[in-house]
């Protein structure tokens, strides 16, 4: 009985209770969003490469390098020769070593010239294969092998032709007219760039842009032109783990040509100190707008005082004790912000289905959608603390006023 | 002889205010009695009732009621005597405004210690008698008439039939004819119980076996000192 009068009460000012709620419902939201908007961005970036041990380009900065490398973010300044390419690849420290051509693009897609290797060698996550949904790795020259995301948005299916241009933007000007590609494979999703990416051969990179016509020839047939053959980066492993250091000082002091060797994992480590000053600022910024909505909380707390009064008189004349007050404005209190909690996680559940297939598709990050529970839990159990805190002062205020008063209204 | 109230030498000064104090050498209520207090504002009213209905702790002197040492109470012990022996009825803010009428009389059982379901029983015999239709005990309390919630406000305190019903100012807010037939009912509806009635209006007194002015009661506890 007692719990449906309290229940009731809140209900007879429920403008007010509800407007709180919803201010700490939208403050949780934005707490819960950062936090977990930063996280998965975090593990986006971090799943995109693995099993890579150096990422090999002409001279630049690390953290430039892994971003047009690996998230196709940026671009290169200056392209690594072939003959480079060819070094690493007989370098004995080095495993294997892929070559990525970048620059052309199909439909605002990012077209990257490599080898079947690739397919083979790249891992992301926790060291898991490219998987083919459909299809298999290119074998000729004019055969391309499409992300999960590009076959979904271009509508591709398995033996279609493509018609591949120069340069990265959506509209292409010179487009290469002469040199249609057919669909071989289709990858299964991984939640990373590969996704939104076209592989075709490095050797067609360098038929797309010459004008005489290429054969489509088998690739262990096909011939690079090494001379005009530019690449944007080699994915390199390194024959042991130890030697991973001594390779890299190695390529960095390379004399033939200026070299740049990242460990993806250090360059990545650089670009989350770079992001600490604005996730720490975003962080700020919600932990004020909870602690806005937490001040709104109390001043709805204190603008009920005088109903809240009146009510406690009845109860009082009834044989209530004076501190049934604490518990009524601090269960208010409670039942609010718990109410808020719930609701901002509903809030953010629902704006992440709306929004992750938006932040896939325009900045390749793979957002999960449901927000950890334990993030939940933590956020809620701060705010409830902080609420309980700061609902003693109108608590306490009205118990030592009922204590002074007894039975009196003014 | 049973006294519902008995004091003998009682002072009370409100904490932080040395202007006012009350202060009272004797007073004696024979149980089952209907007795009218007469009290300005101004004379210690509330003072006197916060303490009798065991709000407020009495710190000096002897205050008995319905044969219990009130000042010998835990501020709990006060609060659940109250619960089981006191019915009180105030000039205003009687019920909870968002409880129905029905809701409102059954909060009389709320902070009892014993249970009281079968009396709630009692709640049709009571309001039939009222004339609190099944209409009225629905709705809102805040949407009922004056009239209409100082009928639910007797209800409730007779609910019970506590020993003793304490009336604050019940009948300032209705009419006059309205007012007659409040007291008329409370009595009537009150067999075993003892009615304090608070008033400032001196023509209610003669409804009342007895009546009191607190203001003499003061002035001749002054006196004995």
């Amino acid at each position: 009985m007692l719990i449906s009068i309290f229940l009731r009460s809140i209900w007879s000012r429920k403008l007010m209770a509800g407007l709180t709620c919803v201010s700490i419902a939208i403050s949780m939201f934005v707490l819960l969003s950062v936090a977990h908007i930063q996280g998965q961005i975090r593990q986006s970036f971090e799943r995109s490469v693995s099993g890579v041990d150096l990422i090999v380009a002409s001279r630049t900065s690390q953290l430039n390098l892994l971003l047009f490398s690996v998230y196709q973010i940026g671009y290169a300044t200056h392209t690594l020769s072939w003959q480079s390419y060819l070094a690493l690849q007989h370098n004995p420290q080095v495993d294997w070593a892929i070559p990525l051509a970048m620059g052309d693009s199909y439909a605002g897609k990012a077209v990257v010239g490599t080898t079947k290797d690739f397919f083979q060698h790249y891992k992301f996550a926790n060291k898991r294969s490219l998987h083919f949904s459909q299809g298999e790795r290119f074998e000729r020259v004019f055969e391309v092998v499409v992300g999960a995301q590009v076959a979904q948005d271009l509508d591709l299916k398995l033996q279609q032709n493509l018609v591949l241009a120069h340069g990265t933007g959506k509209v292409s000007f010179t487009k290469h007219n002469d040199h249609p590609f057919t669909v071989v494979g289709i990858l299964a999703p991984t939640g990373t760039p590969v996704d939104r990416t076209i592989y075709v051969p490095i050797e067609a990179i360098d038929a797309i842009h010459a004008h005489e016509p290429h054969a489509n020839e088998l690739l262990s047939q096909a011939q690079v032109d090494t001379n005009d053959m530019g690449l944007t980066a080699v994915l390199v492993a390194a024959s042991s783990k130890m030697g991973i250091l001594s390779l890299q000082r190695q390529i960095n002091q390379n004399v033939d040509e200026a070299l740049s060797a990242i460990l993806p994992a250090v360059a990545l480590q650089e670009l989350w100190q770079l992001m600490d000053v604005v996730e720490q600022s975003l962080q700020l910024i919600s932990w004020l707008v909870l602690a806005a909505a937490m001040l709104g909380l109390i001043t709805m707390l204190l603008a009920s005082m005088l109903e809240r009064r009146k009510e406690l008189l009845v109860l009082r004349a009834l044989g209530a004790k004076a501190s049934l007050i604490v518990l009524l404005i601090e269960g208010e209190a409670l039942t609010i912000t718990l109410l808020g909690c719930v609701f901002g996680y509903v809030l953010l559940t629902v704006g992440l289905h709306v929004a992750a297939p938006y932040v896939l598709q325009y900045f390749g990050l793979a957002i999960e959608v449901m927000p950890t529970f334990t993030t939940l839990l933590r956020f809620s159990g701060f705010a409830l603390v902080i609420a309980a805190l700061l609902a003693l002062i109108p608590a306490l205020l009205a118990y030592k006023q009922s204590l002074a008063r007894g039975l009196q209204v003014n | 002889m049973e006294f519902a109230v008995d004091i003998q030498d009682l002072t009370y000064r409100w904490p932080g205010n040395a202007d006012f104090s009350l202060n009272i050498a004797r007073w004696q209520i024979e149980a089952g009695k209907k007795v009218f207090l007469y009290g300005q504002s101004g004379s210690g009213k509330s003072t006197l009732l916060n303490l009798l209905s065991a709000v407020m702790p009495a710190k000096q002197g002897k205050l008995c009621v319905l044969g219990q040492d009130l000042t010998s109470l835990a501020a709990a012990q006060r609060d659940a005597f109250r619960a089981n022996n006191i019915g009180m009825i105030f000039q205003q803010f009687n019920l909870l405004p968002f409880l129905s009428g029905r809701q409102n009389i059954e909060l009389a059982t709320l902070f009892g210690a014993k249970t009281r379901l079968a009396k709630l029983e009692n709640i049709s015999t009571i309001t039939d008698k009222l004339g609190l239709s099944a209409a009225v005990l629905k709705q809102q309390a805040n949407q009922m008439s004056v009239g209409q919630q100082q009928r639910i406000a007797i209800a409730r305190a007779l609910l019970l039939q506590p020993p003793l019903i304490i009336a604050d100012e019940p009948t300032s807010a209705l009419d006059s004819d309205l007012r007659d037939e409040f007291i008329q009912f409370l009595i009537a509806n009150s067999p075993n119980s003892t009615v304090i009635f608070v008033s400032h209006d001196r023509s209610l007194a003669p409804h009342f076996d007895q009546s009191f002015d607190l203001f003499e009661l003061q002035r001749r506890g002054v006196a004995v000192c």
